[in-house]
């Protein structure tokens, strides 16, 4: 049995007393490393309305290398794949262990504000992003309807 | 107390400026109130000495701003250590004598020092005002750090020693004073942090100075307290070994191990485990820290080439379930998370 890290601890306990609004993380029992998150669709956005579903593992090189985070739910997004895996670069090269889970989850709800069609993860998506952005934006709520009720 | 968390918002919120102070107080990396913070020379964040050291063997960057940023850039930033120093030293009491009547802020009451925890959860569980954000939360402390340059805070203890030979000079003044006022009252003991042994708490420093210089025996304090005034205290520190930076990949594993074995680290292990421990020692530098090592091994990375081949495989059925699922049911979300979360060996 490995002890947790003061910080992992301090962190949880900090989402738990002070949440972010529009996201829950908790941490699943017995392993404190893994956390469920609920993250609300920002207003004004393709997602507005939608409960999205993903999962943060803390790598046992956390704080020193990025937590990895995954959508579970559905997206319709050109920077998350169908695997739900996220194109952002606090997630890789522009990690610092001065970022928590607050901020990435605040990142990543603010991903979902301002897709990056120009920095594609899913190339279809992005296509569509770029040669018929209403199109576009028109599928991606109606997946949020869908998927993210 | 190492189980009690600490944390901003442990301030009712009613009382703001006092959370963002205690935020401003702690290292951007560790959360916890800055340990001997070192400031960047060239954008002026600041961090706990342990800390950005550790970050910047990996990479050469600010921590908060990404700017290029490597050792030398850091200098020591005595204020923040002395604001909390005696911010810690406030706190508890501060926090009961709000919490109890927050009202009408009383002054501060001796005698009653246990803090009434679940009346500050609960305070602070309505809390509605959401904490600065980390980025301006730093520049702030960039900032307060820049203005602080100018001026050394007078040392109230030897904490400061090995600093600058200015401090040094204070800090004999007030050992002697200490010496003074321990002659009258009955000398406090305490136990020495590097070997153990019960030293008085007047001559803890020039005791910790010693210990940490490798010396075993104990001089005359007086002979000491002289020594100490002529030879700077950084020969001292040039005794312990010295930090190496080494190529790794350059390096064959019998070569590595060799390494860890002159430096007295345990050389167990592969050539990737051998090298995360050593990347940790190079920040510490100190024999003496390497039971501090050994907690480290025992809390955080165990650098474990399957483990992580495990974790990933995890995630790729789990990825391959969500796509089934997808296609087939209208809430796959829910059905889809693992049973059994990847690595779950806490």
């Amino acid at each position: 049995m490995s002890m947790v890290p003061k910080r992992i601890m301090k962190e949880v306990e900090r989402l738990t007393k002070d949440p972010v609004p529009g996201i829950s993380a908790e941490p699943q029992e017995g392993n404190i490393r893994y956390f469920s998150v609920l993250m609300d669709g920002p207003d004004s956005s393709p997602y507005e309305g939608g409960h999205f579903r993903l999962e943060l593992f803390l790598p046992e090189e956390y704080p020193m290398s990025p937590p990895k985070v995954r959508f579970l739910t559905k997206m319709y997004h050109p920077n998350i794949d169908k695997l739900g895996r996220i194109c952002l670069d606090i997630l890789k090269d522009k990690w610092s262990p001065a970022l928590q889970i607050r901020t990435v989850l605040l990142s990543i709800q603010a991903l979902l504000s301002a897709p990056n069609p120009d920095d594609p993860l899913a190339n279809d998506v992005a296509e569509h992003w770029k040669s018929d952005e209403k199109a576009a934006i028109q599928t991606a709520r109606e997946w949020t309807q869908k998927h993210a009720k | 107390m190492d189980t009690d968390i600490e944390d901003p918002t442990d301030w009712p919120a009613e009382f703001a400026h006092l959370r963002e102070t205690d935020q401003l107080l702690r290292c951007p990396i560790c959360k916890e109130y800055l340990d001997t913070a070192m400031a960047s020379a060239n954008c002026g964040h600041t961090f706990c000495s342990l800390c950005v050291r550790r970050c910047l063997s990996q990479k050469t960057q600010c921590p908060m701003c990404h700017d290029q940023l490597t050792e030398s850039d850091l200098q020591p930033s005595r204020l923040i250590d002395s604001l909390v120093k005696s911010f810690k030293q406030g706190r508890r009491q501060l926090l009961d004598t709000l919490t109890r009547n927050p009202q009408s802020p009383a002054p501060a009451q001796n005698g009653h020092r246990k803090r009434p925890r679940i009346q500050t959860r609960s305070s602070t569980r309505t809390a509605e005002g959401m904490l600065p954000t980390p980025q301006a939360t730093s520049d702030r402390l960039a900032a307060a750090d820049l203005s602080s340059d100018n001026e050394l805070p007078a040392a109230t203890d030897g904490e400061y020693l090995g600093s600058s030979p200015s401090s040094v000079q204070i800090i004999d003044d007030d050992d002697a004073t200490l010496r003074g006022s321990s002659r009258r009252a009955k000398p406090t003991m305490v136990s020495c942090p590097s070997c153990g042994a019960k030293v008085r708490e007047s001559t803890i420093n020039s005791h910790l100075n010693r210990c940490l210089a490798g010396k075993t025996t104990e001089p005359d304090s007086k002979n000491f307290l002289r020594s100490r005034r002529t030879v700077p205290l950084s020969t001292g520190a040039s005794r312990l070994p010295k930090p190496t930076k080494l190529a790794y990949k350059l390096l064959t594993e019998s070569k590595l191990r060799k390494v860890l074995k002159e430096l007295g680290i345990r050389a167990t292990g592969d050539k990737h485990q051998m090298q995360a421990r050593h990347s940790e020692w190079s920040p510490v530098s100190d024999r003496q820290l390497l039971k501090r090592l050994d907690v480290w091994e025992s809390t955080a990375s165990k650098p474990d080439a399957t483990k992580t081949l495990a974790t990933q495989r995890d995630v790729d059925r789990a990825c391959s379930q969500i796509c089934q699922h997808a296609s087939t049911a209208r809430r796959p979300v829910v059905a889809s998370i693992p049973e059994s979360p990847p690595s779950s060996q806490v």
